[in-house]
C-alpha cells in the first residue's frame, strides 16, 4: 500500500494534481513502486511558474504547496516535460536530458524520475 | 371516457400497446433532465420507429389538442426536451436508419435517432475517408438534434455551427403533411440548401415547435490522415485570447478553443474548484491540427509553433504545447479525452449540468470571461468558461458551464440565479444564446426586434395552428 495525499485537495494547484496522477500510476506497477520507494526524500518541484512540495516516504507520498520547506532536491522543467516523463517519451534518463533540471541530491531525484517514467 | 383516455386509446389502437407507455416510472424518467428546470410529467411516451408512427401521433394529438415534445437522447442543457404537463413525449430513438450515404457529394441522409457514435462506426466501415464533426457530448447524442439546435462540433472552427451543415430536411407538420426542404425538394440528391428559397430555416432553431423532422441531410468532410491535438497554457485569459485570435487568422486548424482554469482541475477530479493558485495557468488553449499527409501536418505544426514562439519573443509566457495523446498516455484516467465523441464524466457525475451558451463577438471574450467569472464565483460556482472561434473566427462561442448536485435544492437555486445573471451579462455584451431555454426566451422578448417577434408568431401559427408542438419553447408561447 502506497498512499498519496494532497492536503486540502480543493486548493491544490495543477502541478500537484498532475504529480498525484503520475505517482498513482507509478504506484500501481510493483517494479516502479520499488523505484518510488528508493526515491525517499523531500523535493521542491517547479513546472512553468507552478511549484509544489513532494515528500516521499516508504509508505506513501505527500504533495503539498511549496512554502519554503527544507528539501533534498529541486527539480524544475516545463509542464509538457512532466507529461512526457509520464509517458516515457522523454529519453531513458529523463533527468539528464536538460528538459528537467535538478539541484541537490541527484540520486534520489533520478530514482523519482525513473519511477514516474511510463 | 375522458379526453385523455380517448386519445390514449386511439394511439394504443393504431400503434400497438408496446409503443405507448403510461407507466409511472417511464413518465418520471422523461419528466426531468440535467438542468435546473423543474420536472414536468407527460401523460404518455410514444416510441416512434417510422414516419408513419410520427404521422399517427401528430394527427391524433392535433385532433385532440395534446402537446407533443420530441426527444432523442434528451441531453441538451436548455431543458428543451422537457414535456408539457399531460402531453405526449415522442421518443425518436427508434428511428435510427442511415438512409443514404453519398460519398461523392459528401453527405448522409439520417433519421432523427441516428447518434454520433452510430454514424462514426458506420463511416469507419463504409467511408473511412469522411467524417462528421463531433460535439463534446456522449456518443448517444442525436446528430439531428445537434444540427437543428445549431450546436457545434470539433470542425466548427472551419465550418461553423452545425445548423449550417444541413443540406435539407423532410419534415412532418402537425397536420400530418410532409414537406421537403433544400435541393431535395426538387432533386433526388440532398446536396445543399441552395438554390431554392431556404425553407429549412423554418425548422432550424425552432426547438421542435414547427414540425417533426423525419429525415435530415448533413454534410460530411474529408477525414485528415494525420492529426495532432495540443494544449498550450497562458497565465492570463487576456494573453490566451490574443494568441487564440492570432491562431484563428492562420486558418490551418480543424478546431481551436480556450478553457478557463477550473476545467483542468475538474478533469483531475477536483469538485467545484473556486481557488486558483496565482502561479497556475489561467487559460488553456486547445488546437486540433489535421493534415492530409505527414508533411502537410508538419507544415501546419510549424506555423502553430511559430505563432507561439513569436508571442514568447514579445514577452508572453506560454507553456506547452502538450500533446493530448501524451496526456492520455501519462494519465490513463483521461482515456475519455482520446477520441470523439467524448463523455466528460466530471460534467455529469453530480447529475446537474446547465449553461449559458452563446455565440457572439469574439472581440469581447475577455470582458465576458472576467465579468462572468466574477458572477459565478460570487455564487460559489467554479468559473468554467469555454470559448471557441467559429467559422474561421467570424464569431465566437462564449459558454459558462455550471455543474451542480441535482438533488440539492440550494445548488439548484444557485444554478438558476447564476444563469439569470449571466444571461443579463451576455445580452448586454451582444452575445446571443443558443439552445435557449424557455425562461431565457421570456427575458429577451422586450429586447428582440419587434418585427422579428411578430413574424415568429405568424410563422408558428401558420405551421402549428393548434400550438401542439413543444409548447413554451423557442419563444413561440405568444406575447
Amino acid at each position: 500500500m502506497f498512499n498519496i495525499e494532497i492536503p486540502s485537495r480543493e486548493r491544490a494547484n495543477l502541478l500537484q494534481l498532475i504529480l498525484e496522477a503520475l505517482l498513482k500510476k507509478a504506484a500501481r506497477d510493483s517494479r516502479r513502486l520499488n523505484k518510488l520507494k528508493n526515491a525517499e526524500g523531500r523535493y521542491r518541484i517547479r513546472a512553468g511558474r507552478m511549484e509544489c512540495y513532494l515528500e516521499i516516504r516508504p509508505e506513501g507520498a505527500v504533495i503539498d504547496r511549496y512554502t519554503g520547506q527544507e528539501i533534498d532536491a529541486f527539480i524544475r522543467g516545463t509542464i509538457d516535460a512532466f507529461f512526457r516523463l509520464g509517458t516515457g517519451s522523454l529519453s531513458p534518463v529523463p533527468l539528464l536530458t536538460g528538459r528537467l533540471k535538478i539541484k541537490g541530491k541527484f540520486r534520489a531525484a533520478a530514482n523519482l524520475g525513473l519511477a514516474l517514467r511510463g | 371516457m375522458s379526453a385523455r383516455k380517448t386519445w390514449l386509446s386511439t394511439l394504443k389502437k393504431k400503434l400497438g400497446e408496446h409503443l405507448v407507455s403510461t407507466e409511472d416510472s417511464t413518465l418520471e424518467q422523461y419528466a426531468t433532465d440535467y438542468t435546473e428546470a423543474e420536472p414536468s410529467k407527460p401523460a404518455a411516451v410514444v416510441y416512434a420507429h417510422s414516419a408513419e408512427h410520427v404521422k399517427t401521433v401528430l394527427e391524433t394529438a392535433n385532433q385532440h389538442r395534446v402537446p407533443v415534445t420530441p426527444i432523442v437522447a434528451g441531453t441538451n442543457v436548455g431543458g428543451l426536451a422537457l414535456p408539457a404537463p399531460g402531453g405526449i413525449v415522442l421518443d425518436l430513438k427508434g428511428m435510427n436508419r442511415i438512409v443514404e450515404l453519398n460519398r461523392s457529394e459528401m453527405y448522409v441522409v439520417l433519421e432523427p435517432g441516428v447518434t454520433f457514435g452510430q454514424l462514426k462506426e458506420y463511416l469507419q466501415q463504409h467511408a473511412p475517408d469522411l467524417t462528421i464533426a463531433y460535439p463534446l457530448a456522449p456518443p448517444n447524442v442525436s446528430i439531428m438534434a445537434n444540427c437543428l439546435l445549431d450546436g457545434l462540433g470539433n470542425l466548427s472552427f472551419m465550418h461553423g455551427s452545425m445548423g449550417e451543415w444541413i443540406g435539407g430536411l423532410e419534415v412532418m407538420l402537425p397536420s400530418g403533411k410532409v414537406v421537403r426542404t433544400g435541393a431535395a425538394a426538387l432533386s433526388k440528391y440532398w446536396f445543399a440548401r441552395a438554390p431554392l428559397p431556404d425553407l429549412t430555416g423554418l425548422f432550424l432553431n425552432w426547438q421542435g415547435t414547427t414540425g417533426i423532422v423525419t429525415k435530415l441531410s448533413v454534410q460530411l468532410w474529408p477525414e485528415p490522415t494525420a492529426r495532432k491535438r495540443l494544449f498550450a497554457f497562458t497565465y492570463s485569459v487576456e494573453e490566451g485570447f490574443q494568441i487564440l485570435r492570432s491562431l484563428a487568422r492562420r486558418f490551418i486548424f480543424f478546431d481551436l478553443g480556450g478553457l478557463t482554469w477550473p476545467a483542468g482541475k475538474m478533469l483531475f477530479g477536483v469538485d467545484n474548484p473556486l481557488v486558483r493558485d496565482p502561479s497556475e495557468p489561467e487559460f488553456f488553449l486547445y488546437a486540433d491540427i489535421g493534415g492530409f499527409s505527414k508533411g502537410d501536418l508538419n507544415e501546419r505544426l510549424k506555423i502553430y509553433n511559430r505563432v507561439l514562439k513569436d508571442f514568447r519573443k514579445s514577452g508572453v509566457e506560454v507553456e506547452g504545447p502538450v500533446d493530448v495523446d501524451e496526456i492520455v498516455k501519462a494519465v490513463p484516467d483521461f482515456a475519455s479525452l482520446a477520441d470523439f465523441p467524448m463523455t466528460l464524466e466530471f460534467l455529469l457525475e453530480k447529475g446537474g449540468l446547465t449553461w449559458i451558451g452563446t455565440y457572439g463577438p469574439s472581440s469581447l471574450w475577455e470582458n465576458g470571461v472576467r465579468r462572468g467569472s466574477e458572477i459565478m464565483l460570487a455564487h460559489g460556482i467554479a468559473p468554467t468558461v469555454v470559448t471557441r472561434p467559429m467559422k474561421g473566427g467570424h464569431y465566437g462561442v462564449l459558454r459558462f458551464i455550471t455543474v451542480f448536485d441535482k438533488k440539492n435544492e440550494d445548488e439548484k437555486t444557485r444554478a438558476r440565479k447564476v444563469n439569470e445573471e449571466l444571461l443579463e451579462l451576455v445580452l448586454e455584451l451582444g452575445f446571443v444564446p443558443y439552445k435557449m431555454p424557455p425562461w431565457a426566451w421570456a427575458r429577451i422578448k422586450n429586447r428582440i426586434d419587434p418585427g422579428f417577434l411578430e413574424l415568429l408568431y405568424k410563422l408558428k401559427e401558420l405551421l402549428d395552428p393548434n400550438a401542439i408542438l413543444n409548447p413554451g419553447k423557442s419563444g413561440t408561447a405568444g406575447p
